[in-house]
């Protein structure tokens, strides 16, 4: 994954939307003078008694008709891994990584649909090529296509939270530390992201034990994060984690507990470094880490779709 | 920033779409060369006629006009137009350098190019007996169609005495 280029990218779609179990999040966001400004930061829950469904809380948004929307994609199908297969024609990549990442996962019955950029520039003197791949069912994209004709959305792009969220952190901290994860605590599912040099190489999802307790959830939950964190290191070879990012929904006394436990320095995503950043209200500087999936996805490149 | 969408086709390597495009794009590419330069060579084409009746104009302006007028040869010149037109002197003379024998010398040879050619050999043989053979050395040249032999006259009343000779010889039409 590259650095989030600002001269290159001459527009967002401007527009992100995520569907969440609780919540449905809209953020809009435009590029001015090489900034992102942001220009409003919504949430709808869907657990009142008066909103319980997608349809009723998205009028609360005001959607223009017709305005491109991203959107966040995911299923339990989903899976993100790095690929390796030997040389061969380019059309017969994407069928082999298709292969690849099935034979790799457990419990996948339903053909997936696959997306996949090369790991690194191809070296001539390997036998072998290494692809970042992405695939998620099939049919849940179908199913979700017509969900969103049906609710009257232009959506333009679905993309997996973990991209969006690297995209927003590498957005933020284009110069950060080299290796860093990133957790995305959310209440019904945890996602981990490893960084390097801006190039997402690593993801893993968990979920976290309703029925414990925040403290009980938190001491199990780190063996989780360390076990994820040496997976990574381990996978990739590093010897150690610069910097742990936390976005997503929970608060933190969970930061002073992981920064122990983990070992490494931990920080929330966008805390103080606004620098690439306009607000159009104080109160949206709080809510940068909560909307980092919804903000990642509000600046897709207009020039990608 | 390598971004992912589920909801737009990832394209890659071999497909029919770009396979079209792309032989669109050659098509409308040679078109354009070919296009172009037919207007070149027209407009040259045009620019030539101008120039040529500028020119035309400018004879005719210091009396000079090329219409109607001959080109003056010199003798070299004239010879060497009259080898390289049919019919093809150059092989009569060669055929017939090679038909002569020792005893046999050339006095003259006139050639003709109206009505498809006529060569007329004169010259003396050391000896009489010497004539027929240089005729039928003419003869078996692929050269010639027709080699006659037009008047002999003995120098000397003697049997074996020196002959003089006047041949003439057709060129084969090709």
């Amino acid at each position: 994954m590259q650095g989030f280029n600002f001269f290159k990218t001459k527009n967002f779609v401007g527009r992100g939307l995520s569907i969440e179990p609780e919540r449905l999040r809209l953020a809009t966001t435009i590029l001015k003078e090489d900034k992102i400004h942001i220009v409003s930061l919504e949430e709808v829950p869907l657990s009142s008694p008066e909103i319980t469904d997608v349809s009723q809380a998205l009028p609360f948004f005001k959607i223009p008709p017709h305005s491109k929307i991203a959107i966040n994609l995911w299923d339990e199908s989903l899976k993100i891994k790095k690929v390796k297969i030997p040389k061969m024609p380019k059309k017969d990549i994407a069928e082999a990584l298709r292969y690849q990442l099935i034979e790799d996962s457990e419990n996948t019955n339903s053909p997936l649909e696959i997306r996949y950029t090369p790991f690194h520039k191809p070296n001539v003197h390997t036998d072998s090529l290494e692809f970042m791949v992405y695939g998620i069912s099939k049919e849940f994209i179908a199913e979700r296509k017509k969900w969103y004709q049906d609710l009257g959305l232009n959506v333009v792009v679905a993309e997996p939270p973990a991209v969006s969220l690297a995209a927003w952190e590498v957005a933020l901290n284009p110069d950060s530390p080299k290796i860093r994860g990133i957790f995305l605590l959310q209440n019904k599912r945890i996602e981990f992201i490893g960084l390097q040099e801006n190039h997402l190489l690593y993801w893993k999802y968990f979920k976290p034990d309703a029925s414990l307790s925040l403290e009980a959830a938190l001491s199990e939950l780190s063996i989780q994060f360390q076990q994820a964190i040496d997976d990574f290191l381990l996978y990739y070879q590093f010897h150690r984690m610069d910097e742990a990012v936390f976005a997503g929904d929970w608060d933190i006394p969970t930061r002073n507990i992981l920064e122990t436990s983990l070992g490494i320095p931990c920080k929330r995503m966008g805390e103080n470094n606004f620098s690439r950043l306009c607000f159009s209200e104080e109160a949206q500087k709080e809510k940068i880490s909560s909307f980092a999936v919804t903000l990642g996805l509000s600046i897709y490149p207009e020039g990608e779709l | 920033m390598t971004r992912i969408n589920f909801f737009q086709e990832q394209v890659r390597g071999f497909s029919y779409q770009k396979m079209i495009l792309l032989s669109v794009s050659i098509i409308l590419f040679f078109s354009m060369i070919v296009f172009f330069q037919y207007f070149r060579l027209r407009s040259a084409s045009e620019d030539l006629i101008d120039l040529e009746s500028q020119i035309d104009l400018i004879k005719v302006a210091q009396g000079l006009s090329t219409k109607g007028s001959e080109v003056q040869l010199n003798p070299v010149e004239q010879v060497a137009v009259a080898m390289i037109s049919e019919p093809a002197w150059s092989d009569m003379l060669r055929v017939i350098s090679k038909s002569l024998s020792e005893g046999i010398w050339l006095e003259a040879i006139h050639g003709d190019s109206s009505e498809g050619g006529l060569l007329t050999i004169q010259g003396t043989a050391y000896q009489a007996r010497l004539v027929p053979g240089f005729l039928d050395r003419l003869r078996s040249y692929n050269v010639f169609s027709n080699v006659l032999l037009l008047s002999s006259e003995a120098t000397l009343k003697e049997v074996d005495a020196p002959l003089k000779f006047k041949v003439q010889a057709k060129p084969r039409s090709k």
